[in-house]
Formats: C-alpha cells, sequence, structure tokens
C-alpha cells in the first residue's frame, strides 16, 4: 500500500513531471477546444512527440492530454454549439442555450467543476476496480482474449455514423491494416509485397495523425470563412450554493458514466447522453426546460464524460482494450514506449498503473485550474482564424509524425491516410472504426489462433471449449446480445 | 420509385463521385481479398492468412452493400459538380502545396520547407497579404521550433541538399 502511494505521488512530487503534467493538460484543453479539431486529433497529434521521451515523462503528458482533451471539447460546445468532441455532443443541447442567454461563464465554471467531480469519481473507481478486474482476467484464455476483441470491434455499430456497412468496411480496413507485415506466430509475410519497409508492419500513430489530424484539416477547408460569435465571458467561478445544489446529481451521473465509460466499446458519449436522460426523469423542476439552458442537463452531461475517462481507463489498463477512437489511440502510444496494457500490467509493473492513477488525479485538478482561469486567452485561442490554424496543424503533424522515428517515410504514409481520410469523411464513412480495427485486429489475430491450436484446429471442439467455459459463454452471449440488439436496429 | 420518395428512403442524394468511390472501394476489397487468399489459402483454421481472409470478407461484403446502396440512391443534382463540392480548386492548391512541402523537405530541411508552405498556405487561406502573412509563419515555426526543437529536443528532418 505505501509502495502503491509512492508510485502514485511520483508525477506530483518531481517538478519535472508536475510540470509535463499541467504542459499536457493546458494543450490539451486548448487543442481540443478548437472548433472542428476533435480530441482523438489533439491526442494522437500532441503524443506523438513523446516517443523519444523517458516512458514516465511521456505517461504524464499523455495523461494530462487525454483528460484536458476530453474537458476541452465541452468548451466550444457552449461557446459555439461546436462539440470538440463527441462526448461534448450533450453539453451542447444546453451549454449553448446558456451561451445565448449571456451565460456562457457561469456555464463554462459548472461544466468544469462538474467535470472536475465526474473525473475524481472516475480515478476512485478506476483505483478500487482496475486491480480487481486486473486480477479476473488472468483467468481468460486466448480464445476470451478474441472473443473480447470480437466484442470490441462491435463498437463500429456505435462509431458507423450514416451507414453500418460503411463502418464495417472501415473496421475491416483496420484489420487488414494491422494485418501487414510479419506474422508474430510463424513471422510468414503478410501484404508485404516483397517490401522490407512493410515487414515490420505499418507506422500506425502516423496513420491515426493522418486519419484524424491531416483528413480534418482537408474537410475544415470547406469551413473556411465560419466566424466564431464572440461571447460574455464574466462571473466564471460557480457560488458553493450552486455546487452544492448540484453535487447530488453530479455524483448519480459520474457513476453513469464510469460504467458505461468502463464497458469496452462505450464511450464518454454513449454515458453522457444516458447520463442527461437520467437527468431529465430525476429533475422534477430544472433551472430551465431541458435544451433551452437547463444546469442540470449541463451537469448531468459534463460530470458522466469526464467520469467515463477514468472508467475507459479500466478495459485499457486491464484488458487492452480501447473503449473509444481516443483510448484506441493511446494503446497504440503505450505499446510504442513498450507497455503492453493488459492484465499482467498490475502484477509486472503496479508501478505505471499507480503512476499513471496518480497523474490523471494531478491532470483533474489542473483541468479544475485551468478550467477557471485565463479564459480571455482561451477565447482568443479558439477564435484565431482556420487560415492560420490549418497550415500550422499541417506542421505539426509533420513534426509529430516524424518524431516517431525520424523517418520521411513515415510523413508520406500520413499524408496518403489524411487523402484517403478526406475521401472517406467526404462520403459518409467514419475513420474511427479503421483505428478500432488496426487495435484489435492484431489481438484477435494471435488470440484466435492460439485458441484454434490449443483445440488442434478442430472447429466443433472450438466451438465446445466456447459454450462448456463460463468466462467465454458470458462473452459469447454478450457477442450475440449485441448483434442482435445493436445491428438490428442499424441502418445500412 | 420517384426522387422525393428515393430521398427519404436514403435521407440524402448521391454525393458527385460517391458511386465512383463506392467502386473503387470495392475493387480494392476485391484485390485485398486476392491476396489475403495467397498467404495461406485454406489451409486450416490457424493458418497465417485465417485473420486477414475473415476481414478480407467483410470488406468484400460491406463494399458490396455499400456500392449497391450507393447505387439506388438518388442522382446528384449536378453530377458534374465533383470539383465544386469535393475537390474545390482551394483543396487542390492546399493538398498540392502540402505535397510540395513533405516532398521537399528532406531537401531543403524543416526550417526552409516549412517557411515556404506556412508563407504560401496562409497567404492563400488568410488571404490578408504577404507581409502579414509572412509575419505570422515567421512567429508561427518560431514558436513551434522553440518548443519542440530546443525544449522538447524533438529531432526535426535536416537538409540533405547543402550536405
Amino acid at each position: 500500500m505505501t509502495q502503491a502511494f509512492e508510485y502514485f505521488s511520483m508525477g506530483w512530487a518531481d517538478p519535472y513531471l508536475f510540470f509535463l503534467t499541467a504542459l499536457g493538460t493546458f494543450a490539451g484543453i486548448y487543442v481540443g477546444a478548437i472548433p472542428g479539431l476533435s480530441v482523438t486529433m489533439a491526442v494522437s497529434i500532441l503524443i506523438s512527440f513523446t516517443f523519444s521521451w523517458d516512458v514516465n515523462e511521456a505517461l504524464a503528458l499523455m495523461a494530462g492530454i487525454f483528460m484536458g482533451g476530453v474537458y476541452g471539447g465541452s468548451r466550444t460546445a457552449i461557446l459555439l454549439n461546436i462539440p470538440g468532441a463527441p462526448s461534448a455532443m450533450v453539453t451542447a443541447l444546453d451549454g449553448y442555450p446558456l451561451a445565448k442567454k449571456g451565460e456562457a461563464g457561469r456555464a463554462i465554471g459548472l461544466s468544469t467543476v462538474m467535470s472536475f467531480i465526474g473525473g475524481l469519481v472516475g480515478i476512485v473507481v478506476l483505483m478500487i476496480a482496475a486491480p480487481i478486474i486486473s486480477e479476473f482476467t488472468l483467468m481468460f484464455a486466448p480464445r476470451d482474449y478474441f472473443l473480447l476483441a470480437v466484442l470490441g470491434l462491435l463498437l463500429v455499430g456505435a462509431l458507423s455514423g450514416e451507414s453500418l456497412a460503411k463502418g464495417l468496411f472501415c473496421a475491416a480496413l483496420g484489420v487488414s491494416l494491422g494485418m501487414i507485415g510479419l506474422d508474430p506466430l510463424t513471422a510468414e509475410e503478410r501484404f508485404t509485397f516483397g517490401s522490407l519497409e512493410l515487414t515490420s508492419g505499418i507506422p500506425y500513430i502516423a496513420a491515426m495523425i493522418g486519419f484524424f489530424g491531416i483528413a480534418e484539416v482537408f474537410v475544415q477547408l470547406h469551413q473556411l470563412d465560419t466566424k466564431p460569435v464572440r461571447q460574455n465571458l464574466e462571473k466564471i467561478l460557480p457560488s458553493m450554493k450552486l455546487v452544492k445544489k448540484y453535487l447530488p446529481l453530479s455524483l448519480q451521473t459520474s457513476g453513469i458514466g464510469v460504467i458505461i465509460g468502463a464497458l469496452p466499446g462505450t464511450g464518454g458519449d454513449i454515458a453522457s447522453l444516458l447520463a442527461y436522460d437520467h437527468a431529465k426523469r430525476v429533475t422534477k423542476n430544472p433551472s430551465a426546460p431541458f435544451g433551452e439552458g437547463a444546469y442540470e442537463g449541463l451537469i448531468a452531461a459534463e460530470s458522466a464524460n469526464n467520469a467515463a475517462v477514468g472508467g475507459a481507463y479500466i478495459p485499457m489498463l486491464t484488458l487492452g482494450m480501447p473503449g473509444d477512437a481516443v483510448t484506441a489511440v493511446m494503446i497504440g502510444a503505450l505499446f510504442i514506449h513498450g507497455i503492453q496494457p493488459g492484465p499482467l500490467m498490475l502484477t509486472e509493473t503496479p508501478h505505471l498503473f499507480w503512476f499513471t492513477v496518480g497523474n490523471l488525479t494531478l491532470a483533474n485538478l489542473f483541468i479544475l485550474i485551468f478550467g477557471l482561469t485565463g479564459i480571455k486567452l482561451f477565447s482568443k485561442i479558439v477564435q484565431c482564424p482556420k487560415g492560420i490554424l490549418l497550415p500550422v496543424i499541417i506542421v505539426l503533424s509533420v513534426v509529430g509524425t516524424y518524431a516517431i522515428q525520424n523517418s520521411v517515410t513515415d510523413i508520406y504514409w500520413m499524408f496518403g491516410c489524411g487523402i484517403l481520410g478526406y475521401f472517406l469523411k467526404m462520403y459518409g464513412y467514419q475513420v474511427a472504426p479503421i483505428i478500432l480495427g488496426v487495435i484489435l485486429g492484431p489481438l484477435m489475430d494471435v488470440s484466435y489462433r492460439r485458441a484454434a491450436l490449443s483445440v488442434q484446429n478442430d472447429l466443433s471442439e472450438f466451438l465446445w471449449v466456447i459454450l462448456s467455459n463460463p468466462i467465454s459463454l458470458v462473452l459469447a452471449s454478450g457477442i450475440i446480445f449485441i448483434l442482435f440488439n445493436q445491428f438490428r436496429r442499424a441502418k445500412w | 420509385m420517384n426522387t422525393t420518395e428515393q430521398i427519404e428512403k436514403f435521407d440524402r442524394p448521391r454525393k458527385p463521385g460517391e458511386l465512383t468511390f463506392a467502386l473503387l472501394l470495392f475493387l480494392a476489397s476485391l484485390t485485398i481479398s486476392y491476396f489475403a487468399f495467397n498467404i495461406s489459402g485454406l489451409s486450416s483454421m490457424s493458418s497465417t492468412g485465417s485473420i486477414p481472409m475473415l476481414a478480407a470478407l467483410f470488406l468484400l461484403f460491406s463494399s458490396l452493400t455499400t456500392l449497391i446502396k450507393t447505387s439506388l440512391m438518388p442522382r446528384p443534382e449536378n453530377p458534374l459538380a465533383f470539383t465544386e463540392i469535393i475537390t474545390p480548386r482551394l483543396l487542390i492548391f492546399f493538398v498540392s502545396i502540402t505535397l510540395a512541402y513533405i516532398l521537399i523537405i528532406n531537401q531543403l530541411g524543416f526550417l526552409v520547407s516549412s517557411i515556404l508552405f506556412l508563407f504560401f498556405s496562409i497567404l492563400a487561406l488568410y488571404r490578408q497579404g504577404p507581409l502579414l502573412a509572412m509575419l505570422i509563419s515567421v512567429n508561427a515555426l518560431a514558436v513551434i521550433y522553440v518548443v519542440f526543437r530546443v525544449i522538447f529536443k524533438v529531432i526535426l528532418p535536416e537538409a540533405s541538399l547543402w550536405e
């Protein structure tokens, strides 16, 4: 326990790590808040700079960027009615009407405090639940990991946008991209076309920057002349009375957020939607009708989506499973730093787990500090013309991609993925399932083949083992349940 | 089915070039399937090519579904508007200048190629004159260089031309 506390407080005691967490949170908030630039884009570009760093330094910055990025998305939802992230979609429902009434400052203040509370609940649950789940997942066999990967891939149903077929296509494309290189079990070549460079696979952080960063910049060119509305940003700090009044609702919706965030395949967006629905049902006399500037709606959404961050860390650290696109990028970054997220992480490298929890707590505190200060600087950055912003993002993407392994070829990959991502986006495809496929494909491949080998490639034996093992049976039932529920209602 | 009924069924009319793009993705899926099958064929359940083949199957199925659905969508109002809607001139210019930037970065180095890229793209996108474009470019690049090269020690592409 003492040792866990030592690891937890490492980021707090070391001035440089403390500074990096602060910097990450600051950068996450500001980049994540720029209209049209998603949290995933912010995370993928910013973490690319950390690849040559020491692991602790990189983890400190990454925790800050993730926490800050998710929070930052709500700022533009309130000020401009443009959610910086899907998880801030619900924030806009009541946040923007509040801004239109001239209460943008109060809405930002309230959302900051509630995000802090939500974030804290998420971290506490992560601290308690992760060691228990990790212990439990040690009992998982390769077939269970295969089923888990399939379960995670079913997230495409929620990430598909206008058509499930398009979501499936992107996920399958991601799996295929993840297969490029040498087979980890037999060292046979797959999709390498005789190229030596392709034997180590595609540089997927470069691909992520391309799909999320470059493609988004090209799409944003279509809205080059959109002018942001100026807001009155006074009275940021909410009164203690107001915070106390809404604390019970914030705690309830944080609970919803952390549970939803912890489920592989669901993230802050679904968490905030369910929390909003809960707030609507339990609030008898809202401060204003829901959708017209109700504090309750804003509080529910913000508490839930920040609590979902702590929740999303649970499957990410204990199972190596991404909850959404942002956690998929984070897992990719952890791999590059030589960290294998999964059940063994807590037993073999407990210091990394507690260090990460400590950093998340610190980043959460910085959200409160940065969220309630520097609002004038913030509004200036948000109002930066796109004609300046977009070229600068390209330069940052180039710097970030080159930093991974000092290779110009990676920059070409980034550009190619950016072009493909642009056309995919323009024709209604979502790029998030591609990243999900890239991350989960190799896990699915290795665990499936190990499971098949363990039953001597006998299909009936394979199915029987799944049906006769309680863990596999629960996972398989989950897959069938999601297939029926999600895909039946989906638009093809 | 008339056009109104078609739009109601499909939410929106087809965008210019959408059918061609769907066809290209289907052809790409066919190619990937061919290479996936060639990895190890259907030799066994745990063969090297099993998951790539499964992924290829999904690629084929989903791209074919999308191709059929797209072909049934109402035609775009102006099929020739591809260059206006999907690839407007500004986009072509920006993509070209970005491509030129990443192609010359190895020869001219990070600083020279970035300043050229920033200047020309800000000049075209921000449209406030060359002086302001140069001022912004120099300042933005100075901040990027100090933060990433000087503080974070990130390695940047160096010029091979004057070596």
